[in-house]
């Protein structure tokens, strides 16, 4: 059943997350980090135009973005840069349920490997990022 | 009636010091020179009440119950609740730790410790000929830095500003926001930062350039007197955290003029802590997130921080088998699964303090309206009491 749905699934691509700073973001964050607001400006991806054409996603699409860390579901934005391969994301519980923690140097990534795909859902919400899985 | 007041923000490590802020029947009406943060910082400080006395007996309980307990954050606090933390931390005998070395590994204790050449931002103001964005974000981040003092102002001796004065160049993995505004982007593969830094000394000392643009950025290093560089958390991963590496690229550099170098933290007071350590004589002693991880902490005190938002989940999960104790302005995902909530007011708007802006200089933080809402250091000294 499993291998039944993953064939129905969307296809899947590599991606590489940039965890950058937005100032909007970084704004609405003064008014708490749980509201509707601030989870409309972390839950975001910024994708490249021509990824976005060749793995027919469009803007305001939601997608999934997953890897060995977990499973985000987020809206797909369309970057007015050019960084093919790259999706860029605000710092977040989103972000942050991809990424790894570097026992060695003790560092949290700014660049972490998942995987995308199309739909899978309702954005998740912040506060379902908050429970123990 | 309406008054005005000269505030200092802080929203980031900048510290502007020249909001104008427009207080009516004891709201904050109006907020003039910020940038988007700190209009958003002063407009919507607004804290619930509750149980002031119950929280901290409850907080009291939890430390003196707790075997291992840790005290973590404090980059988003004044001075003086720094202060009172680090003397809980003793009282304890507990870890205490910030973000500073997760974040920029050992580059803050290098540069409180002068072993890499620092400056102030009124100097680069008045003096800087180049000013160079490494890994760092500051339209983002701190958003008035370059209109302050790193590329627009007019300086003391840079009077023609940045039209003749001035170069900023962005050196960065994408086309940041600050990359658009500077005069040239230098674009680096992640993990190049090394090699590059290898390749500018090189073209300084005669080798051939490979590219025009460095050739251009090389030549603007030999033409100034004055450079700095402003080093984010980008720089520090492009190093894969190798100091020894910035301290010798500093070193090359200095042997064609003046050039220093200052960390763009972003809490508003991490420039602080790291003093405050100094000061106290209290180095780190082993790592909040190794012992988060390993479940060598039974108790958590964490004080402006919301390391749900800002920890791997590998991390931030074991946040919820741990007794954690939040003092925030704010609502965040740590405060949502933390045992114990205490909201404190801002400092700057609600209640006073000092701060350190990222290149060390102290600021006063003058509340600017009256409310009741408890202060950090009100908070975090009942709690030392108490103990």
């Amino acid at each position: 059943m499993a291998g039944i749905s993953r064939l129905i699934q969307a296809p899947e691509y590599e991606i590489k997350i940039l965890i950058i700073s937005d100032i909007f973001q970084s704004a609405e964050s003064c008014r708490g980090r749980i509201s509707r607001e601030y989870q409309d400006l972390s839950a975001v991806v910024y994708l490249d135009k021509e990824d976005m054409k060749a793995w027919s996603i469009k803007d305001g699409m939601n997608v999934t973005l997953f890897n060995e860390n977990g499973k985000i579901v987020v809206t797909g934005r369309s970057s007015k840069e050019e960084h093919r391969g790259i999706g860029l994301m605000p710092p977040s519980i989103y972000s942050m349920r991809l990424a790894s923690f570097d026992e060695t140097s003790g560092a949290i990534p700014l660049m972490i490997e998942a995987r995308i795909r199309r739909g899978d859902g309702e954005v998740t919400g912040i506060r379902e990022l908050c429970k123990k899985i | 009636m309406s008054t005005q007041v000269t505030a200092t923000c802080p929203g980031c490590s900048c510290l502007c010091d020249d909001i104008e802020v427009v207080i009516e029947e004891s709201e904050i009406r109006e907020v003039g020179n910020a940038c988007r943060k700190g209009a958003s910082l002063f407009l919507n400080a607004d804290h619930p009440a509750y149980d002031l006395d119950a929280a901290i007996d409850e907080a009291i309980e939890i430390l003196k119950n707790a075997k291992s307990p840790a005290i973590f954050g404090l980059d988003n606090t004044t001075i003086e609740a720094q202060r009172i933390a680090i003397k809980i931390s003793e009282k304890l005998g507990c870890m205490i730790e910030d973000y500073s070395s997760i974040r920029y590994g050992d580059l803050l204790n290098l540069v409180v410790s002068s072993r890499i050449k620092t400056c102030t931002l009124d100097d680069v103001r008045d003096r800087a000929d180049i000013s160079i964005f490494w890994g760092s974000d500051a339209m983002s981040s701190q958003p008035r830095h370059l209109s302050r003092f790193s590329y627009f102002p007019r300086g003391e001796h840079k009077q023609k500003g940045w039209e003749f004065d001035r170069y900023a160049i962005s050196i960065d993995i994408y086309r940041s926001p600050t990359a658009k505004v500077c005069r040239e982007f230098l674009k680096v593969s992640p993990g190049q930062d090394p090699a590059l830094m290898d390749e500018i000394l090189g073209i300084l000392s005669g080798k051939p350039p490979g590219s025009k643009e460095l050739l251009k950025f090389s030549n603007e290093i030999k033409k100034a007197d004055f450079g700095v560089i402003f080093a984010g958390s980008g720089l520090i991963h492009g190093l894969n955290r190798d100091m020894d590496k910035l301290i010798w690229f500093m070193e090359g550099l200095n042997e064609y003029g003046e050039f220093y170098l200052i960390p763009m933290v972003k809490g508003y007071n991490m420039r602080g802590f790291v003093e405050m350590m100094e000061r106290a004589q209290k180095r780190i002693e082993g790592s909040f997130l190794r012992a988060l991880l390993d479940g060598g902490i039974d108790a958590a005190l964490i004080v402006g921080a919301d390391p749900m938002s800002d920890l791997p989940y590998s991390l931030s999960k074991k946040l919820l088998d741990i007794q954690t104790i939040v003092i925030d302005p704010r609502d965040t995902p740590t405060t949502e699964i933390a045992d114990l909530v205490i909201h404190t007011g801002i400092a700057g708007v609600d209640n006073g303090g000092s701060a350190m802006r990222m290149d060390g200089v102290e600021f006063e933080l003058v509340p600017c309206i009256e409310r009741d809402t408890p202060s950090d250091e009100a908070v975090l000294t009942r709690i030392l009491e108490g103990l």
